[in-house]
């Protein structure tokens, strides 16, 4: 045997020994042990029998032909047993199948030798040198025993090819070439396949001889360079600095697993460039060639966690921002998303421990090595950056999808826009993970919200936001929004665009010309509003802080923050008795003599329309107003409301107190006008109404118009007030008076 | 910062809280309750400070929540996340020396004081009490948090009233078995009780002995163990560092 043959294998390669060649009548297994012991112990490289090479031997004790053989191969094999390592499960398919499975899986990390006797295994074994779609610079070798029991080099006699584009014979880990040299690099927008099935390959523990640390030497592919200062420490290893311009991370001995290597070997084979994404430019190995982790650029800066997410450590690192700089970091932040999504890289693990900030211009992600990149999963996440449809499962058993991941983003920009501040904390809430399957988004859009909203400054913050943005963040969070799903959610694109909007209104003044509060970063009330007329009003305390039974009427009623200071203030208890149903003063009716109550809901109402207060009960109104009708639309109708409910039943001929009528009284008597906003769509309506009825009334085809405004909206109406599903008959109501406001500028000409 | 406000207020009363008038220092707690995005983790350390600490152990003890306090304030997210409220027993009865607030509210460390008995149950109560309101507070406010930490230190056995004993240790059971509560029982010399101190923190964890007076050892470890959890998001699961246990706890 060739002595300084076995010696350079040893040295530089990961043995594997076939079945075949152990039963090899060529093979003295006793010899060729003596031969290779001496060299496992100095290489401390031990000899890899495939648990199934192991089976096979047993199994062949049964067959009378190489049972002999076979015996005699097991029993050295188990006094050797210091000086083999049998790897594989039990499960592995054929041994020759699972060395051209394992060969393709190591061949990038190291030097592979097979010894088998089987020609056709060693051709394709050797052929995965050639493979063009991953490079290696590691180099697979096969050997067997020749005839005179003699250990030589597979000879592949021109059977294999070896001058396939641009392979080099001759590579090796020393090699002088520049690996940074972009004209040889991947295309740098290169799009990686999207996949959807986790890689087969294990993420089990590789054994790992030593861990370098500080003034330690570490290889790149480069040349060898030194670890210095230790920068930071984390649960995955250690960053230090190195002699060069790259940090290097180096992970911990139990954490480099063959999934995380061929992961930071693609990465790395793809030459990414993007300012500001500290991705691993090249590996990392031990004096023994073991992977031990990889070079990146620097990042600097400090955690989104410790700087934005906590208002002191906020204004103490960027005193000076407004909300223009956390828009506009924001803005910095998605365009790196942008980078990777367009190159189907999913980052997984979004959070704000990973995204460290300069500026608003200038931010580093770091934790690169985490990323969704083909089909290697992200293996890491935390609670409240995972959507709902993944929340609880395994992060490395499953590959995320762009959609997961845009509700990361979503909560992401969300937190940076209402500082530290996850999407679903709120009053009365759970525990994060079932708040956030729950979907119950507690910051109003209009007036739907769940009246939940967390205390303190947030719900002014989000006061403050663009209508876009706060809709945004709405129909992404809310159950059933129009961007709540999987598949739906506002993409890395789509929020550039939201944010660009937010960012020029900013810089130009046009949000602060309303509010100056809304150009700081913690407002301390809600944000002014503008009406039709272009008049800036204070917004009131509409928060509900209680609702309680009406003792009168029974029916639900809030108290609103507004109410509750006001009681406080004058020492009162809080009302038991509705707004409504509270009686402001008794009368005398002119009419009839008898007494009536005025309620407070009235008396404000008569205020507010300038109305005077009436001196005859309702039974005596109620009869002079129908005897006064006389044309609809008429001011005599005004007492009454319902102008064009009115106006279109008369036009179908239906009396003042038909069905219809009255139940659209009921509702906006007994439902509308409790609502929050429900006094002021009253208001609206008998403010723009009249003028629009009149206007019917001018035009040509009234009976159209009338018709079409029973058919599209009143009957529909009815039919959700019959329902008793008053929010969405409100809703179709608001349509309408939009509708028509809308033809009233047709009407007019 | 709010801070400075109170310096000038070192009155020590009843209804004081280290340096700050009760008002006061609830006004700046429930500021700091609305405006701290940071989910919370409420520590509440339920410490025996009767008759028989005195001396050495109760220097020691003092050593180790002046550390405890010192390790939280130099982590920046635990310092914002962590709620600490002091309970003793012995020195004068019950006493919640300290609510619940952050250190950047309250950042005194109280000085612990041994005498009198030993009224463990009445003390757990009080804290389980104090527990739940400072976990409505959260909820109320819409502040997430985590599950909040019971951390118990005895060197005795329970001398209180015995129903009282009883009903504490069938509130933390049940807190514990339902993942409400995670208790730390710890027994300090060779007189504690294990197995009273175990009640309180079973099913999960058996009580542990402290090496020695490693206080300040077991306080390092808490306060590591709060920033390792403050890290997380609530509800995750944290693993304990058990192999930091071996730096003070007896096996």
């Amino acid at each position: 045997m060739k002595n300084d043959l076995l010696d350079e294998i040893f040295k530089n390669y990961k043995v594997f020994i076939d079945t075949c060649s152990l039963l090899s009548e060529f093979c003295e297994i006793d010899n060729f042990f003596y031969q290779i012991i001496p060299l496992i112990s100095k290489y401390k490289n031990k000899l890899i029998i495939p648990l199934k090479v192991f089976e096979e031997l047993e199994k062949h004790t049964k067959n009378p032909k190489l049972a002999e053989k076979s015996r005699k191969v097991l029993d050295v094999l188990r006094t050797v047993s210091d000086y083999i390592e049998i790897r594989g499960e039990k499960n592995d398919t054929f041994a020759d199948n699972l060395f051209q499975t394992v060969f393709t899986k190591f061949r990038l990390q190291y030097n592979l030798a097979l010894i088998t006797q089987d020609k056709n295994l060693s051709l394709d074994v050797l052929n995965l040198n050639n493979t063009n779609s991953v490079k290696s610079h590691y180099k697979i070798k096969v050997f067997k025993f020749d005839r005179n029991g003699q250990f030589i080099e597979f000879n592949k006699n021109g059977n294999v090819s070896y001058n396939s584009n641009g392979y080099k014979k001759n590579s090796n880990a020393n090699q002088k070439s520049n690996v940074y040299d972009k004209n040889k690099a991947a295309k740098n927008n290169r799009c990686l396949r999207l996949c959807s099935k986790v890689t087969s390959l294990k993420d089990d523990r590789i054994y790992i001889t030593e861990i370098p640390s500080e003034n330690m030497e570490v290889r790149t592919r480069n040349g060898t360079i030194m670890l210095q200062r230790k920068i930071s420490s984390g649960g995955e290893g250690t960053i230090y600095e190195t002699n060069t311009k790259y940090v290097a991370k180096i992970y911990k001995k139990e954490l480099v697993t063959l999934r995380k290597i061929k992961k930071i070997k693609l990465i790395i084979s793809q030459k990414f460039e993007c300012q500001g994404i500290c991705f691993p430019i090249d590996e990392l190995t031990n004096k023994y060639g073991e992977f031990v982790g990889y070079l990146m650029p620097r990042a600097s800066g400090v955690e989104l966690q410790k700087s934005l997410f906590i208002k002191p450590l906020f204004l103490k690192r960027f005193p000076n921002w407004k909300k223009i700089d956390t828009v506009n970091l924001s803005l910095t932040i998605l365009e790196k998303i942008k980078y990777l999504h367009d190159r189907n890289i999913i980052m997984g693990d979004i959070n704000p421990a990973n995204i460290l900030v300069v500026s608003p211009h200038e931010v580093y992600f770091v934790d690169t090595d985490s990323y969704q990149i083909e089909d290697y999963p992200c293996p890491v996440g935390t609670v409240n950056y995972t959507a709902p449809e993944i929340q609880r499962k395994h992060f490395n058993d499953f590959l995320r999808t762009k959609g997961n991941e845009n509700f990361a983003i979503a909560t992401l920009l969300f937190m940076i826009m209402l500082p530290g501040k996850p999407p679903y904390a709120q009053q009365g809430g759970e525990d994060p993970i079932s708040n956030i399957l729950n979907m119950n988004f507690s910051y109003p859009l209009g007036e739907s919200s769940n009246k939940k909203t967390p205390e303190g400054p947030w719900r002014f913050i989000w006061s403050h936001l663009t209508y876009k943005i706060k809709q945004a963040f709405y129909e992404t969070f809310n159950k059933g929004g129009l961007y709540s799903q999987e598949n739906k959610r506002l993409g890395v694109d789509k929020w550039i665009a939201l944010f660009s909007i937010y960012s020029y209104l900013l810089k130009k003044n046009k949000l602060q010309a309303t509010d100056p509060a809304s150009g700081e970063l913690f407002p301390t009330s809600f944000k002014n509003f503008v009406d039709e007329e272009g008049k800036v009003h204070k917004r009131e305390f509409s928060r509900i802080v209680d609702t309680r039974i009406c003792e009168r009427c029974q029916k639900e009623f809030n108290i609103t923050e507004k109410m509750y200071r006001s009681y406080q203030a004058k020492g009162e208890n809080l009302p038991t008795i509705c707004p409504v149903c509270s009686i402001y003063e008794t009368r005398k009716c002119e009419t009839c003599g008898q007494m009536f109550n005025i309620t407070k809901g009235e008396y404000e109402y008569f205020i507010k329309h300038n109305l005077k207060i009436p001196k005859n009960c309702q039974i005596c109104r109620k009869q002079k107003k129908s005897i006064s009708r006389t044309t609809i639309g008429s001011t005599s109708t005004k007492k009454n409301g319902c102008f064009i409910t009115t106006a279109t039943c008369a036009e179908y001929g239906k009396p003042d107190n038909c069905y219809e009528l009255t139940m659209f009284r009921k509702f906006r008597d007994e439902w509308l006008s409790k609502q929050p906003d429900g006094l002021k769509l009253i208001e609206e309506y008998y403010r723009t109404a009249p003028t629009i009825v009149d206007l019917i009334n001018k035009q040509n085809n009234k009976e159209d118009i009338y018709r079409l405004i029973n058919d599209k909206f009143l009957v529909a109406c009815l039919h959700f007030i019959e329902k008793c599903e008053y929010e969405k008959c409100k809703r179709l109501y608001i349509e309408m008076m939009e509708y028509l406001y809308h033809e009233k500028e047709k009407w007019s000409n | 910062m709010i801070l400075s406000k109170k310096s000038k207020l070192n009155i020590h009363i009843d209804g004081i809280f280290g340096g700050l008038m009760l008002e006061e220092f609830d006004i700046l707690r429930n500021e700091d309750l609305v405006n701290n995005p940071t989910p919370r983790v409420a520590v509440c350390l339920c410490l025996d400070t009767s008759g028989s600490m005195e001396g050495e152990p109760i220097d020691e003890l003092n050593k180790g929540v002046e550390l405890f306090f010192e390790s939280i304030k130099e982590d920046e997210t635990a310092l914002y996340a962590a709620e600490i409220a002091i309970i003793t027993f012995g020195d004068r009865g019950v006493n919640c020396i300290r609510d619940f607030a952050s250190l950047t509210v309250e950042p005194d460390v109280p000085r612990l004081q041994a005498s009198g008995s030993t009224p463990m149950g009445e003390a757990v109560n009080l804290a389980l009490d104090k527990l739940q309101v400072r976990k409505d507070d959260y909820k109320n406010n819409g502040v997430d948090y985590y599950q909040p930490w019971l951390v118990l230190m005895s060197d005795g056995s329970p001398n209180g009233d015995y129903s009282e004993l009883e009903r504490a240790k069938e509130r933390t059971s049940k807190l514990i078995a339902s993942k409400k509560l995670s208790v730390f029982s710890i027994g300090i010399g060779t007189s504690a009780d294990m197995g009273e101190l175990s009640l309180f923190s079973l099913p999960k964890r058996s009580a542990l002995k402290l090496q020695g007076l490693k206080f300040r050892e077991f306080f390092e470890w808490l306060s590591k163990s709060v920033a390792r959890t403050s890290q997380s998001t609530p509800g995750e699961n944290v693993k304990l560092d058990t192999d930091g246990i071996k730096g003070w706890g007896e096996l």
